[in-house]
């Protein structure tokens, strides 16, 4: 070819349709070239002779960014590529730096650069590499320029296959430069031009270190930086966060690097994925947890109200308690929500964080349809001696033994006066629990008033004989419970007395107990 | 019959891609070490360039003599031996059948493992006499000064700082740095370790002069399994006969 690319376009005389030969022709017009004659010589020549170039650098550089970028497709491209080699052999060097300095876009920068890198031909690589370095004004020392130059004449000379292997090194060396030149920083090259790329050697193999080999040596050099968050990340990914935390508990209590290692992995999404996966593995949950503070609180009530694992959900309860009461609004929050289980493990989550029991909350929450939902309010408020007595009361008159259980057992203690109504009329029910009985006569008895005493006759008297004595109930464990707790306090009352003195003149032993014991606890 | 020359200069009849040409990938090498001595980031495209170019010379079959070496001057003793070291390392990689990708990270891998002297003041490395054992101190930290370097420039020379910190370290565990966490080092520190040795030895120092090529070869047979991975000491046993052979004739 003696350079006419025109003439050496397979299309050539066409109608004008081909994007190369259409760029081409622009150059040509930019050095004031006859179209036809445009050989990459001429249109150096017309672009060096009267200032052209520096007049339209922009636009020259237009014209090359699209041979160079926006005709890769192009079938005829690679006639004007030959042309470009020309013009770029013969171009001046001060006209080739301006043009591509010419964008200020640093992206198009970039993108023009390394797609000439990657197509331009061998012979014009060199000197566009020396005027890329040129326009950024960076270092390119003359032992770098003569390796470019070796390579680029190994990948001319040497016989196939090593000539393409050169070539494809040539021009993966030039993009690494090019990037590395045009980058604000002067800095690497980004990673996915790299030959030598982590992820590429790890699927070879042998040429690429295991993660957690690094991640050791960074922890005993005290070092960070990206090889070390590049393998970090990927232990992390492949499920290694208890592998990573083992190292790290192994390092210097004062070692940076361990402290960088436990801040990069402790992100909520890292937190998530381990709460998520199986077998659970609470130490590592721990040991990540330490790092990150009641920012985990929200992922960790998140996964509470979504695990289907008890295991994990009994943990978390555990863990999420240990924040104390800081974490009362985040639980608020969560009490929207209208499951059941959902309220009922935030309910028991605000009594096992300490946080105080509202009156708004609680009563909002003991008149809940489910049973499961009151319980753990009634706990909750129990504890708060502000509400408990008046929700005694209320959760004493509760239908469901699951409420009642543990109200009778917060009620040893002492039974509040306002409460003692309720019992004593709910003992009376016939629906009432068996098992709580004996508990609440035992309640009722030690509470000593005459509401309690109504109850207490009940169980002990049934009825009047024919000479309107007093006639004592059959023997029962309620029976005797409530002789007992009437002998207790109310002996000189005149219904109880005559009770008592009835129940003194018979010979059964366990009557005789009772009246003598100074009370009966039942089990609830 | 084994050439007595120092190996270093064995190549000293020079080829169109053989040893005397390599002045120029030492001078780059010289720059880049200048560069991080002065403070400045690993120019890591450039380190590339001369892993690439050594790459490209053996590649197609040439031999790998290494290059003529100036010991006269102790400035550029690194380059040299990094140059040297990536060149040999290369080839063994290649005969322990490491894909090309693969030979290329060994190769810039061995061509940074003495990168923390650069870090050191080069007083110490330099020196010409006896190092004090405070000297001696500062001398052993380059691994971990090399680690340090390499693990923060870029992500892609993780292998690089895996050898730069483990190339000392022995097949029985003794060597330094010392280790935190037990475990063997890795086969590519191994292989430069075994380059490393080999290529120092070589070598006229200002304390000693090169040794014969077949006393090195005699010193890592007998601390083969011990001191050195026995495969690749033997490898290069091989690699070295067989070059040894053809510069001979």
């Amino acid at each position: 070819m003696d350079g006419r690319v025109e003439e050496s376009m397979p299309g050539a005389g066409g109608a004008g349709t081909m994007t190369a030969l259409a760029a081409w022709r622009n150059l040509a017009r930019l050095a004031d070239c006859t179209i036809g004659d445009a050989t990459g010589a001429r249109i150096a020549a017309g672009l060096s002779s009267d200032g052209a170039a520096t007049q339209s650098s922009l636009a020259i550089r237009n014209v090359l960014h699209e041979i160079m970028v926006d005709t890769r497709s192009d079938p005829d491209a690679g006639a004007v590529l030959a042309g470009l080699s020309e013009l770029i052999l013969s171009l001046d060097a001060n006209i080739l730096a301006a043009v591509i300095r010419a964008e200020n876009d640093p992206d198009r920068h970039h993108d023009f650069v390394c797609a000439t890198a990657e197509r331009l031909p061998v012979d014009a690589l060199v000197r566009f590499a020396t005027a890329v370095a040129s326009a950024f004004r960076r270092e390119y020392p003359v032992p770098l320029q003569t390796l470019i130059e070796r390579l680029a004449v190994r990948a001319r000379t040497l016989p196939p296959p090593a000539d393409q292997e050169a070539d494809a090194l040539l021009r993966q060396q030039l993009v690494a430069l090019f990037r590395t030149w045009s980058s604000r920083q002067g800095s690497h090259p980004i990673r996915q031009t790299q030959a030598s790329s982590r992820t590429r050697r790890r699927k070879s193999g042998r040429a690429s270190a295991e993660a957690d080999r690094i991640l050791e040596m960074a922890v005993e050099c005290n070092a960070t930086g990206a090889a070390v968050w590049t393998a970090l990340d990927e232990m992390v990914e492949e499920g290694g966060t208890g592998t990573v935390i083992d190292r790290v508990k192994m390092a210097p209590e004062d070692s940076a690097t361990a402290a960088a290692v436990m801040k990069r992995i402790g992100t909520p999404q890292e937190l998530r994925r381990l709460l998520r996966s199986e077998p659970f593995d609470g130490a590592t949950v721990d040991a990540l947890l330490r790092g990150l503070g009641l920012s985990a609180a929200k992922v960790m009530l998140e996964e509470l109200v979504e695990s289907t694992e008890r295991l994990t959900r009994r943990y978390l309860m555990d863990r999420l308690a240990r924040f104390g009461p800081e974490i009362r609004p985040l639980i608020e929050g969560r009490l929207k929500d209208q499951r059941w289980f959902v309220q009922r493990n935030m309910i028991a989550l605000m009594r096992s964080a300490k946080c105080v029991a509202d009156s708004p909350t609680v009563h909002k929450f003991v008149s809940h349809k489910d049973a499961r939902v009151r319980r753990e309010a009634v706990l909750w408020a129990l504890e708060n001696p502000a509400t408990k007595d008046e929700i005694l009361a209320r959760a004493l008159g509760d239908a469901d033994p699951s409420v009642l259980r543990p109200s009778l057992q917060a009620s040893r203690g002492s039974l509040p006066a306002v409460a003692v109504p309720v019992l004593a009329r709910r003992l009376l029910d016939a629906d009432f629990p068996p098992e709580f009985r004996v508990l609440s006569i035992n309640l009722l008895g030690r509470s000593g008033s005459v509401l309690a005493l109504e109850a207490l006759l009940h169980f002990a008297q049934n009825g009047k004989t024919l000479f309107g004595k007093p006639r004592i109930a059959t023997k029962s464990p309620e029976m005797l419970a409530a002789l007992a707790a009437i002998a207790r306090s109310w002996p000189t009352e005149r219904r109880a007395a005559a009770l008592l003195a009835q129940a003194r003149k018979t010979r059964d032993a366990d009557i005789a107990d009772a009246l003598r014991a100074p009370g009966i606890e039942g089990a609830a | 019959m084994i050439h007595s020359r120092s190996f270093e200069t064995a190549g000293a009849a020079p080829s169109s891609t053989g040893s005397a040409e390599r002045s120029v990938e030492v001078a780059a090498t010289e720059w880049i070490f200048g560069r991080v001595a002065d403070g400045n980031k690993l120019p890591v495209a450039e380190a590339e360039c001369v892993v690439n170019v050594l790459y490209t010379e053996g590649a197609w079959g040439g031999r790998v003599v290494l290059p003529p070496l100036s010991v006269a001057d102790p400035s550029v003793f690194l380059s040299v031996h990094a140059v040297n070291v990536a060149t040999l390392a290369m080839a063994l990689a290649r005969l322990q059948q490491f894909d090309p990708p693969s030979i290329r990270s060994v190769g810039l891998a061995a061509l940074l493992h003495n990168v923390g002297m650069a870090r050191i003041s080069a007083e110490v490395w330099r020196k010409q006499g006896k190092l004090t054992p405070e000297e001696r101190e500062m001398v052993k930290r380059h691994p971990v000064e090399g680690a340090i370097l390499l693990l923060a420039t870029h992500d892609s020379l993780d292998l690089a700082a895996v050898v730069a910190y483990e190339h000392h370290l022995r097949m029985d565990g003794s060597g330094y740095p010392k280790l935190t966490y037990a475990r063997s080092a890795h086969f590519v520190s191994r292989l430069v370790q075994v380059c490393d040795v080999f290529c120092a030895l070589s070598a006229d120092r200002p304390y000693r002069k090169a040794w014969p090529v077949d006393v090195i070869l005699s010193f890592l047979d007998e601390r083969s399994g011990f001191e050195f991975h026995p495969t690749i000491a033997a490898t290069l046993t091989t690699l070295v006969r067989d070059d040894l052979a053809l510069a001979t004739i």
